[in-house]
């Protein structure tokens, strides 16, 4: 980059905002994915101004722009594939206003979904969508991803709670869409476009989102299962009944064995597990888990109105994908196929397709998820030093799309493309990507804006890996 | 350290919630996943040495990072590991490390100024009471209130005076083996002339060093290591103290705290003589002072602005005393209530028994 572009830089974001140190333009090229390239220069705007001032000048010269919030993504989003400016928006993370007669709250994008939560309980009244990552993840990577979590299945997803987005548009224009209103049929649904749109189109300086009252009470429920199939009709026995719990989590025997090594928390170790969670009114809440109890009297089942010990089985349930790095000797957890949104009633076969699948191939496939939304997370554990590995997981992972996509499933249902699900994406949607590409050409001419993702990504995804390789 | 034990790591992100310099600093190369994979690209030659110092020596040792961490990543060894093969390129706290060759201690203060402070208890004896670097050279109140207290309650014990040597954690945390196995030597040795059995530290960091470091270097079987706040917490019932005025708020020192799992008998200690109340964030969830692992020396604003964060704390719970069982937390937090809310007195635990004691008073402190 020339020296008089970043002289520019830096006058609009301050000298303690932009690093062209080493160390951080290698550290700015990971995420939580598989992914790894070094950023040309990191920037830490804290307004919709800067933003806008940054993009002209990236605009102008063609330099790649990758927003990026914790770094949290487990696709490669937020990895500057071909380096550029990295756009750390974390210093933007003031709740800017929180209106609760008209039931939203306006944020900028570096807040924390945690820290959003608790201050917006001092009113006892939250935004749901609650990833495993809420304690550092921010709102704006949400958005970006259509992030949603363990309540979506009765809360939806973060889709579901935006009513109006500030951008900056790469030519540096910042507008607004969407409104604050909780209704809105006034034209096309811009804010809807841009939300899961992985920085491709625009970035993100502000949101409104929606906010709703907390549940008064909750109980939760942990079930043992002696296979993952009886585990997976589980699930729909209960959502047919019809009890639409506020999450429905579930766990197979490796994730078990992991976060009761790592965490000591004392899971059954059984085939699977689910971990169940109502909500609502007291006597909602007590009618809704002993029907529960009842459908689980083949199971082996432990029911508790005690906040604690159903955090406490979340908890358990939220540290599966680091767990998972230390649970079986000389392997690590890579994040492969890992977002699964299937009908619920292909649960049971998916999960099952998945471990023959494991078995064929001699890879284990750790798998856990939203059961009760059908949204299913699996990691491989591998040596990621081994080419071979790669090789073999490679075609596992095509097996497993081929019989998603039979089965009526989706490649993602909350991490988002990036580059980890792009090939397999493409296959997926391949009457929307052309339109998909026509809408960035319009609105990203020079497309700046997170280039080779998504759509644009050409190829196998065992590239740009973060791991050495023998 | 494996390869793997470095790519475990899954860099989710999880541990950048806790980690006080990335609270401060906001940048990703000074969070504890950053750190792991500086080092990792240091270990595949992505990075040299010169990269990663920076961020490297940024750390407090706090272990708030590894306590949060479910994959389990040894972030603490790893980072250790890095300040190890780069220190003889770089020394970063080199003056300090010649200062203990040459004095003893890394000050570069004479032997014989750790008399000053106090009549040394010369001779031979089974019980040593170790006063450490911080406190012989500059915390004069906290070497005459442990004193006090062990006659009190009738402890026989010897103090090492000019022939004190430094335990060498300091050494330890910068990396400089050579240094630290210097200051084992010279420490066993002095040890095991005195005929020494019971070694009681008034230090957090002399502490874990004694009783946990020098265990992975030597065998120390014959030495039984104890923190005076355990002494005391053993002791207490067969003293009376009169109640001291005023909120108390007790700071884990990481040192003594996540790293030696001694959270209780301070606070025992403390609860016979005070109104004890706790900070937000306490026992293995504290946060530290921002006076470990080094970074106090390496860079004195960063540390100083971690201990302002903290007394902010205590500063909404509206505490008179904050009480520590560490020199370092107590020199630093000191600090930062001068900045925040000079009403706020800093002290150590003994401190705080001695001004139960009849006729003594610590006011002026």
């Amino acid at each position: 980059m020339k020296n008089k572009i970043i002289s520019k830089l830096e006058e609009i974001v301050g000298k303690d905002d932009i690093s062209l140190n080493k160390a951080e333009l290698y550290i700015y090229g990971f995420d939580a994915s598989i992914h790894h390239h070094n950023a040309d220069i990191v920037l830490r705007p804290e307004s919709a101004k800067e933003v806008s001032e940054i993009l002209k000048i990236a605009n102008k010269n063609s330099i790649p722009i990758v927003p990026r919030g914790s770094g949290s993504g487990l696709s490669g989003q937020a990895v500057p594939i071909k380096g550029g400016i990295v756009l750390d928006m974390t210093k933007m993370n003031r709740i800017k206003k929180i209106e609760l007669n008209d039931l939203y709250c306006i944020v900028e994008p570096g807040v924390v979904n945690d820290a959003l939560n608790l201050e917006l309980s001092k009113y006892k009244f939250w935004f749901p969508p609650t990833p495993g990552s809420g304690a550092w993840c921010t709102i704006g990577g949400m958005v970006a991803t259509n992030a949603s979590g363990m309540k979506a299945i009765k809360y939806g997803a973060t889709r579901d709670y935006v009513l109006g987005l500030e951008v900056v548009l790469p030519n540096g224009k910042i507008v607004r869409v969407g409104t604050k209103t909780l209704k809105n049929s006034s034209g096309y649904q811009l804010e809807k476009l841009f939300i899961g749109s992985e920085g491709t189109l625009c970035v993100i300086t502000e949101i409104t989102l929606r906010l709703l009252p907390m549940p008064r009470s909750r109980a939760g429920a942990l079930i043992s299962f002696s296979s993952i199939k009886n585990a997976g009709e589980f699930v729909s026995k209960i959502i047919s009944f019809p009890i639409i719990p506020a999450a429905i989590e579930i766990m197979d025997r490796v994730c078990i064995k992991a976060v009761n090594k790592t965490m000591a928390t004392n899971f059954p170790e059984d085939e699977a597990i689910l971990i169940i969670e109502v909500d609502g009114s007291e006597e909602e809440v007590k009618e809704n888990i002993s029907i529960i109890e009842k459908i689980g009297t083949q199971d082996k089942i432990e029911v508790s109105m005690d906040n604690n010990v159903i955090d406490k089985w979340l908890d358990g349930r939220k540290a599966v994908m680091p767990a998972l790095s230390r649970g079986i000797e000389n392997t690590v957890s890579v994040s492969l196929v890992d977002d699964l949104a299937m009908p619920i009633s292909k649960l049971a076969e998916t999960m099952e397709m998945i471990q023959k699948i494991s078995n064929k191939y001699g890879i284990i496939i750790a798998i856990y998820g939203h059961a009760g939304d059908g949204n299913l997370h699996t990691k491989f554990l591998v040596d990621p030093t081994n080419i071979k590995v790669w090789k073999t997981s490679e075609k596992a992972i095509e097996e497993i799309y081929e019989k998603v996509l039979e089965f009526g499933g989706t490649v993602s249902g909350e991490h988002g493309i990036g580059i980890s699900k792009a090939p397999y994406m493409q296959k997926e949607r391949k009457d929307s990507i052309e339109i998909m590409k026509n809408i960035k050409a319009v609105i990203d001419k020079n497309n700046i804006m997170n280039p080779k993702k998504i759509f644009d990504w050409k190829g196998s995804i065992i590239n740009y890996l973060r791991y050495p390789m023998k | 350290m494996e390869l793997i034990d470095i790519i475990a790591c899954t860099t989710c992100g999880k541990c950048r919630v806790l980690c006080p310099v990335f609270e401060q600093t906001f940048w990703e190369s000074m969070s504890p996943r950053g750190k792991v994979m500086l080092s990792y690209g240091l270990e595949i030659g992505e990075l040299k040495s010169k990269d990663v110092l920076d961020s490297i020596y940024k750390c407090t040792n706090c272990k708030n990072c590894e306590e949060f961490c479910s994959s389990n990543v040894k972030i603490l060894d790893i980072i250790l590991n890095v300040r190890r093969k780069i220190f003889d390129k770089h020394k970063p706290h080199g003056k300090e490390m010649e200062n203990i060759l040459n004095y003893n201690n890394p000050f570069g203060e004479k032997k014989e100024k750790r008399e000053e402070f106090y009549i040394p208890r010369n001779g031979k004896g089974k019980r040593i009471l170790y006063i450490g670097c911080v406190p012989s050279y500059q915390d004069m109140k906290m070497v005459q209130s442990a004193m006090k207290l062990l006659d009190k309650f009738n402890i026989d014990y010897i103090t090492l005076g000019k022939e004190e040597t430094c335990c060498g954690y300091i050494a330890y945390l910068a990396g400089c083996e050579k240094v630290f196995r210097n200051c084992i030597g010279k420490n066993l040795e002095i040890f095991e002339k005195k005929n020494a059995k019971e070694i009681i530290t008034i230090c957090a960091g002399c502490y874990r060093t004694l009783k946990k470091i020098y265990k992975e270097y030597e065998n120390m079987q014959n030495y039984e290591i104890f923190h005076i706040s355990e002494y005391l917490a053993l002791l207490m019932s067969s003293k009376k103290f009169s109640k001291v005025n005023g909120k108390v708020l007790y700071h884990d020192p990481c040192d003594l705290g996540r790293h030696m799992s001694i959270y209780e008998a301070p606070r025992e200690v403390l609860s016979n003589i005070a109104n004890l109340d706790e900070f937000k964030y306490n026992r293995k969830e504290a946060k530290c002072c921002g006076g470990g692992g080094g970074l106090k020396s390496f860079n004195i604003e960063l540390s100083r602005k971690i201990a302002i964060n903290r007394v902010l704390e205590a500063n909404e719970r509206k505490a008179d005393i904050i009480a520590t069982s560490c020199p370092a937390c107590k020199s630093n937090l000191r600090f930062a209530s001068k900045m925040v809310n000079k009403n706020i007195r800093v002290m150590d635990i003994c401190e705080v028994l001695c001004m139960g004691m009849k006729g003594i008073c610590y006011s002026n402190i």
